[in-house]
Parts: C-alpha cells; structure tokens; sequence
C-alpha cells in the first residue's frame, strides 16, 4: 500500500450521534501510547472543517439528524465517513427504540463500517487505514 | 540616521519594527498559503461551524459591548461603584471640586512655604 | 515675516466675520475661503517656527514703531500688548494649526446636513483665532481675553446641532466651567496686577517675589487651566461636553485643552519660573497625573457610548502628559537632574502632546465617521462596520495602536521617553504607565470589536463610506501620525527640544523683551 494523491496527514473529526460512551472510550484508547496513531499523523481535530474522515459512533437520535447532514456538509471534499460500532450500523440493543431515526447510512452515505460492541482499537485502526486507501483513490480521482 | 531617536538609555528605530512586522507577515502569508484550498464556495463548506447547530442571524451573533470584559467588571465591582459615585452629571458637583481642589492646592502651596 | 505673529490672529478672525458675508452668496464659496485661510495660517506658522528656530524668540509689539521695541524708551517697563513666540507657543502652535485644518475639512462634510453652517465655520474660525492668541500672547490680560474667545466660541459649537438634548447640556456644563475658570484665572491676574503694577509676563516674571498672595494666584492659575484641560477630579464636564459636540468640534476641544496645558507651563516655567517651589508643585501635578491617567482609562473601559468612551481617553492621555512636565518641574531648580532624566521627561510629556493631538482627534474623527453612518453613538448598537467603510476601519485601527503605545506607532516613541526618564524619579510613575497602556489597548480593542468586527447586520446594509471631506480631515492627521512615527528623531530634535528647553530656559524669556532696560 503505497500513498500518492492524498499526500498529507489524516485528519479526524469524531462525531458522537447518540453512544453510549463505549465506542468513545476505545477512540480513546486508539491515541494512547500502546496503540498511538499520531505516529501515523492521525489526529483527533475539533472541527469538521479540518477533517478528512468523520467517526460517527452510536444510532441516529431523531435530534442529531439535522446536525449530523449539517456536519456532514460542512466537511471538505474528499471526505470519508467511519461508522464505530454496531449502533451505527444497525442500531444495536437500540434498534427497537422510540428515540431513533435509524442506522447512519440511512442519512449520510458511510464507506467504512467497523462492527463491535464497541471494536477493538485494532479494528479501528484497520478501518481507518480502509479509509486512507479509498481517500488516496478518491484523491487521485480529483487531481485527474 | 533621522529615523533612530535616541532616549539617553536606550534607542528607538521604528524601521527596525517595520521590517520584523513585514517578516512576521510574510511567514504568515507562507504558511496560510499551505492551507487547503479544496472548499466548495457557497456551500455549507464555507459556511460558520457551530457544532452543527443552526448558526443564528448577523444581529443575534454579534457580540455586543456589554457583554465584553463581563469579568474584569465582576472582579472590580467595589472599585466602580465607588468611582461611579462622583459622576453625577450635576454641574453644582463639578464645582464643588473645584472649590475643594483649588483650597487644598492653596493650602499645600502655603505650608510648603512655611516649612 | 516679522508680522507673522499678528497676522496668524488677525487672519482668522478677520475671515470669521467674513464668512458670514461670502457665505450669503455661496455655500462652496464659504468653504473654499475657511479651507484657504486656515491653509495659508497654517504656512504662516510653519515659516514664523523656522524664524523661531534660527533666530530664537520673537517678538512683536502691537503699535510700535518697530516690531521688536517692546520697552519704549524713557520707559523701564513694556507698555504696550506684545506677542511673544517662543519654542513651546510655536509647538503648539503647529498642532492648532493642523488639527484646526482637518477640523474644518471634516466638518464640511459633517455638517452638511445641518441649518445654520455658516455660523458654525464662523465660530470655528474665532475658535481658532482664540487658540493662536493664547499660544502667542506675552500678556496675561490677554491670556484671559482668548482664553475666553475660545471658551464661549466652544460652547457655542458644542451645542450646535440643537436638535439633541444632550448637546444643550453639554454646551452649558463647558461654559460654566469655562466661565468659573476663566474667572478664577482673572482674579489671579488681578493679584499679579495689584503688587507688581504690571501686566506683561516678562516683566512680571522678573518682579515676582512668591508672596502669599502669589502662593494663592498660582494656586487658581494652576486649578482653573488643569480644570479646563480635564484633570481628575475636575474631568466630570469632560466627557459630558466632548461626547455631544460635532466630532470636528470634539477634535478641536482636545487641543483647547492642549492650549489651556500650554497656559499651566507657561505659569509655571515662565511666569512662576525663578521662585515656584517646584519640587512641591512638581508633586501636585504628577499625583493628579497618575490619577488621570488611572482614573480616566479604568472609566473608559467602563463606557459603552463611543464619543465618550473616546473622552476618557483623552483624559487618560493629558496624565502622561503631566507626569511627563510634572517631573520635569519637580527637579526644575536642579541642574544635574536636569540633565540627567528631566529634560528627557520633559521632552516626552511635550512629544505626548504632538502625538496625542495627532491620534486623538483623529479617533474623534472616526467616531463622528461612526455617527454620521449609524446616527448612533452608542456601541452597542454597531457591529459589522468594517464591511462598509473600509477607510475608517483602517484609519481607527492607526489611531488605536497609536494611542495604546503599540510598536512602531508615534505613541509608543513618546511613551518610551517618558518610561525611561520617570523611572528614574520614580518607578511607581512608569508601573502606572504601563498598566494604563495595557488597559487603553484593552478597552480600544473591545470598541473596535463592537463597532467593525463580525457580520454585517441588516440594519446597517444600505449605507455608503463617509463623504470625501471627512476622510481628507482623517487623512490629514493619519499623515501627520505616519511622519511621525517614521522620523521621531527628526521631530524631537527640531521641535520637541526647542520646546521643552524654552520652557526651562525661563532667562531667555525674560530677555526677549526686558533685554534692553537695564
């Protein structure tokens, strides 16, 4: 796997659409020194305007709808979108409830899916790294 | 050299400033020029981020000046009240500080000249 | 050249009576004429300041055979009114002459949508004509008959657009202090005037004996000009009156004050020089000094109208301007120190001034920019000002860094002259210093942001940049401020020197016109 159109380092924007925290915590633990992605220029921005991929953790709350398109637009193309954990997936223990307008992928469009309750940091990353190579391919889209 | 203005301690050389305001400038153009230039105009790309919520009108967001320096103001409350007291806006309270001022002056001036 | 003297009065004062006449025919004739004659004045006093600087103190007696036969013969007093122009009158002169300029150029704009503009240029012209008078004059009766020229024209222009409340009661708070002033400061001339039999301060200079009775009219001299200048405590008309006037009114009131501090030193170096207890008086005036400068910008962060937010600022500025002299007064009697910091000082209380009457008037310029655009004085009504005038956006951003000392601005030239020299007096003058610079940077920044900065707001979409006029009136000073901010030596050593050594020098003074009688 080599990198040669998206040639800066990865910027993340996570994006809490309603978890429970878990998901959260292990995003936590993949910026801790055993697993340390920086290394690999991956970093956690406060902004969507910054960021090249989206983490949604958590099923869709009916209040989060809007500001989850909203975000979404706000991001720069090319952008990426990591669904963490099997709420954003497919609702989870959630998937009955009253509250919810549904799975992510029902209203912005996701390209990487990392399935858990919550996923290992090792998954996460693998995800991420999935995420890299279709931005490089993306990426390379643009420039031609 | 017209533009050095000795103090008697030190000096003052105004070019000197000028060049280090045009060298900060210009390192400050090069590294807003590395940006990411990749923003779609007129979408919601460009537009203000507030955490996703809906950003209010010019009017409602625009932060009025008293509501700047609130805590500054909080932490002096005593020494405000006490200096809000003289201004009046009665012209009678003006005077009177006048005649009081002028009284005391005359007062230092003459024990000063019988020391 | 030798008639420059009078001719810098008589020119302006003559044209105010005569604007009236042209102003009946034409509006844009009135102008041209009130532009014309302020220009050609102000050339007169740049050519009367090369006189000064090459040839020392000039002196015209009014009447006389010859300009410069002050003492008749057979006669061992003068007896006649003489002007006297030395290095300070002339400083000072040169700023009244610029901002008395950009004055009237702003207001042609500013005013136009006003009644009555003819009378208003002919006030401002007997204004002008008051300030020279006070700056020129060797007499003290005189003193007070321009000092009270320019008070009443003042008041006159401050309650100008009678349309406002406000600005009848601000034109009545200055002619009352202006009259009290006015009045205790001829009561001192009459105490002057009973012992010594004489009116010319050269002579009385040399016959003062500091009796009690000069103790008290020293005393009244000193409070009623610090009065009209606007020192704490007796600043509480100042924002009233300054925040009402036009802005090219305002402009001119901040060098009225400058004129009435020219007044104080000449009392105190010149008049008073030989026998003031200067230590004592030194004192006085820099702890009313420090507390201007204290009181006056903790007040201004406070303020949310901007002409009075503005007018604190003033106030906090004429501080470093006494502490500046005060210190240079308190070790008057004292060559060494002299020597050693007080003329440093000196020079940078008296490079304040040039450099406050360049900034400040142009911020008031901005601020009646602001109004004439909003029709609003109150800030927090503004925001996203910045938008639509681009020029006074940039002109206000040269005025604030200048005010606040901020590198390589005219301010921070004159304040780091009186930083280094006060320390040495006393390092608590310098501390206070810089805090009040920190806190003007502080409370310009916040009005800078409530006015420019941010969004546009709907309210305020339609309108345009102010009238060309009002921006060459700002322009004219942000010039002035540029020059200065380039060449500070050359300033200080062609004007602010020459001005602060005559007012040490009080011998040369006393010379000029007592040099020929025994």
């Amino acid at each position: 796997m080599s990198l040669k159109s998206f040639k800066r380092a990865l910027w993340v924007y996570h994006l809490n659409t309603g978890s429970c925290n878990g998901c959260d915590i292990e995003i936590l633990a993949v910026l801790t020194p055993r697993y340390d992605v920086e290394r690999f220029g991956i970093k956690l921005v406060g902004s969507p305007r910054h960021a090249d991929v989206l983490l949604a953790t958590g099923p869709v709350i009916k209040q989060m709808v809007t500001r989850v398109e909203r975000i979404y637009e706000q991001t720069p193309d090319p952008k990426m979108v990591m669904v963490i954990g099997n709420c954003g997936i497919e609702g989870d223990v959630f998937h009955e409830s009253y509250n919810l307008a549904g799975p992510i992928d029902q209203i912005i469009p996701v390209d990487v899916y990392v399935p858990g309750c919550p996923p290992r940091p090792e998954a996460i990353i693998h995800g991420v790294a999935m995420a890299w190579v279709k931005l490089e391919k993306l990426a390379k889209q643009e420039v031609v | 050299m017209t533009f050095l203005l000795e103090s008697g301690y030190a000096f003052w050389n105004p070019l000197i400033w000028i060049i280090v305001f045009i060298v900060l400038a210009v390192i400050v153009y090069f590294f807003r020029r590395r940006g990411q230039k990749g923003y779609k105009k007129d979408t919601d790309q460009t537009r203000i981020f507030l955490c996703g919520e809906e950003v209010p009108e010019a009017g409602e967001r625009h932060i009025r000046v008293g509501n700047i320096y609130w805590g500054f103001f909080e932490t002096l409350k005593e020494y405000y009240e006490q200096i809000l007291k003289p201004h009046t806006g009665i012209i009678n309270d003006y005077i009177l500080w006048f005649v009081a001022i002028t009284a005391v002056s005359v007062i230092v001036l003459l024990a000063a000249g019988l020391g | 050249m030798t008639h420059a003297p009078i001719l810098i009065i008589a020119i302006p004062l003559l044209v105010a009576f005569l604007t009236p006449l042209v102003g009946m025919a034409s509006q844009k004739g009135r102008n041209v004429l009130v532009v014309v004659s302020l220009v050609f004045v102000a050339f007169l006093v740049f050519a009367l300041a090369r006189e000064v600087a090459s040839n020392g103190i000039q002196v015209y007696t009014l009447g006389a055979t010859s300009p410069d036969l002050s003492v008749p013969t057979g006669f061992m007093v003068p007896v006649r009114i003489i002007l006297e122009v030395d290095g300070i009158s002339v400083f000072f002169s040169i700023i009244w002459s610029i901002v008395s300029l950009a004055a009237a150029i702003y207001s042609i704009s500013h005013i136009a949508s006003e009644t009555g503009q003819t009378r208003f240029f002919t006030l401002l012209l007997l204004m002008v004509t008051g300030g020279f008078g006070l700056m020129f004059t060797g007499d003290l009766f005189n003193l007070f008959v321009f000092l009270e020229i320019a008070s009443i024209s003042g008041a006159a222009l401050i309650a100008y657009r009678t349309k406002f409340a406000d600005t009848q009661e601000g034109g009545f708070k200055y002619i009352v202090v202006s009259a009290i002033a006015s009045l205790m400061v001829l009561f001192a001339i009459g105490l002057l005037y009973s012992q010594y039999n004489s009116l010319n301060i050269a002579y009385l200079a040399q016959a003062i004996q500091y009796t009690t009775l000069d103790k008290i009219a020293l005393a009244l001299f000193l409070i009623a000009f610090t009065m009209k200048t606007g020192m704490v405590p007796l600043h509480l008309w100042f924002p009233d009156a300054y925040s009402v006037a036009p802005a090219s009114i305002t402009g001119m009131l901040v060098i009225t004050s400058h004129a009435c501090m020219y007044a104080a030193f000449r009392i105190c170096f010149t008049l008073y020089g030989g026998v003031i207890n200067a230590p004592v008086v030194g004192w006085i005036l820099i702890i009313f000094g420090l507390l201007t400068m204290f009181v006056g910008v903790t007040m201004a962060v406070y303020q949310k109208d901007v002409m009075r937010f503005m007018s604190y600022h003033a106030i906090s500025q004429l501080g470093y301007m006494w502490i500046g002299v005060g210190v240079g007064l308190a070790v008057l009697g004292n060559p060494g120190l002299i020597a050693t910091y007080g003329r440093d000082a000196m020079s940078g209380g008296v490079f304040h001034i040039l450099n406050h009457a360049m900034y400040k008037p142009l911020l008031f310029f901005t601020g009646g920019a602001l109004f004439h655009y909003t029709g609003t004085r109150d800030l927090t009504q503004m925001g996203g000002l910045a938008h639509k005038m681009k020029w006074t956006t940039i002109l206000y951003i040269i005025g604030t860094l200048s005010i606040s000392g901020i590198p390589p601005l005219n301010g921070f030239s004159s304040k780091i002259l009186i930083y280094e020299s006060v320390y040495q007096f006393h390092p608590i003058l310098t501390i206070t210093g810089i805090i009040v610079s920190i806190l003007t940077l502080a409370s310009f920044t916040k009005a800078f942001h409530s006015a420019f900065m941010g969004a546009e707001l709907p309210e305020y979409k339609g309108g345009k940049e102010v009238p060309r006029s009002m921006l060459i009136g700002m322009l004219i000073l942000a010039a002035g401020i540029v020059f200065v901010t380039l060449f500070p030596s050359l300033v200080v050593d062609w004007a602010i020197h020459p001005a602060a050594d005559s007012l040490i020098d009080q011998g040369a003074y006393i010379n000029a016109i007592m040099g020929a009688t025994p």
